[in-house]
């Protein structure tokens, strides 16, 4: 087979990329619309769809900053609420899941009443527990309260479940014996054995708990009453309501709150990437030191 | 090797606390709160089983339940063949940019829900929304179809499509990619195209993974809440877009009867337990 036919068939095998542009075209549309959309001034985005234009053709000076100014205005104290709660439950998520994980690849007596627990919390539905979980908290205290919306977030069974999967298969019970007979307590175990083991997963887990806390709303606006404790999803729709007619202060809002997600998702990926493009990496990495050397020597 | 009871139980906890606490607690709460009438969190009267005959004929409820029913068949009707076409596409040996490709599919699903709801607010509102001008710039549609108003369902499926059907598709790509290349030679060698290749060893292989996404689905739109609540602020004009878990919503925490919405609480949970049983006892039938 000569080169030319390698080629032809090399494109021709890419006949999946004709079927699969529209729904590129699709997923990425709204969002490229709403990332213009929250720099334009509302006669722009009325005026055009995309770019903003005038007589002369793409008019990129009339692009704004006043929509985000505007919307960091109305929903900073939110943003930081919402950094708040999603904070602090992926972090008690994290030692309240790893901890029950490795329990639960361990065996011990009590693990069959420990791990029935988890199925209960992962089998029951959601809306059969919303009316008497906001009686019970409201009994508690916790109503108005960040706790109320951090705590019973604590144990997703998910969670409990993905970490006693990554523990058994990451640390050997010999490990855990042996430590036990070295006198280490379980909390030094978890901190020095474990934790370390299941970098990877703590990672995804955390980005998923953290994910999961920052866009949840029901909960949110069923405990958290007085405005300044409102997390950014319930002031975002609050602010449709209010300023129906501002799409560029929506879009601004909507920008923002997807933001951190979209940063965190870069930063866990990585680790994936490296493993896929290992080895042009190392060569550009030499490349980089043979050139410094070069440049410092002249 | 047995772990010392002792430290194990200490690990384990504050996570059965919690679940007691906010699961197991309330849930032992919940069908004493349902035969109650209650005005907020403070009065309550008992009535027996009145929540649940009052739910049976209640015709909101039933509008309720049939906008989420027709979400739910439509939305994994959708989802899901797309989904699998997409794994498909994907599974393709050489082909280019695969993982530009994967990352513009995976894009949307980073949006929340309620944020999904204010960006498809104003993408589909008329006159101005993005989905209005592009349709009557290419094929000169009406500017002025009012997505939110007449066809909420419609609306709320295609952004549940755009949200899910990229994750969905990686889910089941990664499980052809588990597939043995082995039975992929073997049909090759009795004869098998591509097309019997997939009805007979890619299909059946990923069926339990196939399984999960319809019922990860199912179970998603069935208590669609965040969506249609900000989509349509409470359940559209004409209650056309009201799902079963805004109506919930609306009467335990709008009116403030906590035992009804209870009541309806354990109703959707039953029917969604019937189907979780359903799907679950469909995809095991196809084990040989």
């Amino acid at each position: 087979m000569n080169s030319i036919t390698r080629a032809a068939r090399s494109l021709r095998a890419q006949w999946p990329l004709v079927l699969l542009a529209p729904l590129v075209l699709v997923a990425l549309a709204p969002l490229a619309w709403m990332f213009l959309s929250s720099f334009k001034t509302p006669e722009d985005f009325a005026g055009s769809l995309l770019l903003p234009r005038d007589e002369s053709g793409v008019a990129l000076d009339r692009l704004t900053l006043a929509n985000y100014r505007r919307a960091l205005q109305e929903l900073a104290p939110a943003m930081t609420n919402s950094a708040f709660i999603a904070g602090a439950t992926a972090i008690l998520a994290m030692l309240v899941c790893s901890a029950a994980g490795f329990a639960l690849a361990m065996r011990w007596r009590g693990r069959s009443l420990a791990s029935a627990t988890v199925w209960l919390a992962l089998i029951v539905p959601g809306p059969i527990l919303v009316a008497p979980a906001y009686l019970w908290l409201s009994r508690l205290g916790l109503l108005n309260s960040y706790w109320g919306v951090i705590l019973p977030a604590v144990a997703p069974a998910f969670g409990v479940l993905l970490y006693r999967q990554a523990i058994r298969q990451a640390i050997s019970p010999e490990t855990i014996h042996a430590a036990t007979l070295d006198g280490c307590s379980p909390s030094a175990m978890l901190a020095h054995i474990v934790l370390p083991a299941v970098r990877a997963t703590t990672a995804i887990f955390l980005l998923i708990v953290f994910m999961t806390a920052w866009n949840a709303f029901l909960w949110p606006q069923l405990i958290l009453l007085s405005p300044d404790k409102m997390p950014l999803s319930v002031a975002l729709a609050q602010a449709r309501d209010v300023h129906f007619g501002d799409r560029g202060l929506l879009m601004a809002g909507t920008m923002i709150s997807i933001l951190p997600i979209a940063l965190l998702f870069l930063l866990v990926d990585r680790p994936g990437e490296r493993r896929a493009r290992k080895r042009p990496r190392l060569e550009s990495q030499r490349a980089l030191v043979a050139r410094l050397d070069s440049a410092s020597s002249p | 090797m047995r772990a010392r009871t002792s430290a194990m139980l200490l690990l384990a906890l504050p996570m059965i606390a919690i679940v007691a606490l906010f699961s197991a607690y309330p849930l032992a709460i919940s069908l004493g709160l349902a035969s109650q009438r209650t005005f907020g969190t403070r009065i309550a009267t008992d009535i027996g089983a009145q929540n649940f005959l009052d739910a049976v004929s209640d015709p909101l409820l039933r509008k309720a339940a049939w906008n989420t029913g027709v979400f739910t068949f439509f939305s994994v009707l959708v989802q899901v063949p797309l989904a699998l076409g997409v794994a498909l596409l994907l599974h393709r040996p050489g082909v280019w940019a695969k993982g530009l490709v994967r990352l513009a599919l995976l894009l949307p699903h980073m949006v929340g829900l309620a944020y999904a709801g204010v960006l498809g607010a104003v993408t589909f509102e008329k006159r101005t929304g993005l989905v209005n001008r592009a349709l009557h710039d290419t094929i000169a549609t009406d500017l002025d179809f009012a997505w939110l108003e007449v066809a909420p369902i419609t609306t709320m499926v295609i952004i549940s499509a755009w949200l899910y059907v990229g994750l969905n598709a990686m889910i089941l790509r990664a499980a052809m990619g588990d597939i043995d290349p082995a039975r992929h030679e073997a049909a090759t060698l009795d004869g098998a195209g591509p097309l019997s290749r997939l009805r007979h060893v890619v299909i059946p292989a990923i069926r339990p993974v196939l399984a999960l996404v319809v019922l990860l689905s199912v179970v998603g739109s069935i208590q669609a809440f965040e969506l249609p609540f900000v989509l349509l602020q409470g359940g559209g004009v004409e209650n056309r877009g009201l799902t079963v878990v805004t109506y919930l919503y609306q009467q335990g925490f709008e009116v403030g009867d906590l035992g009804y919405a209870s009541a309806i609480g354990w109703l959707l949970s039953l029917v969604m337990l019937a189907l979780i049983g359903a799907i679950a006892l469909f995809s095991r039938r196809g084990d040989a």
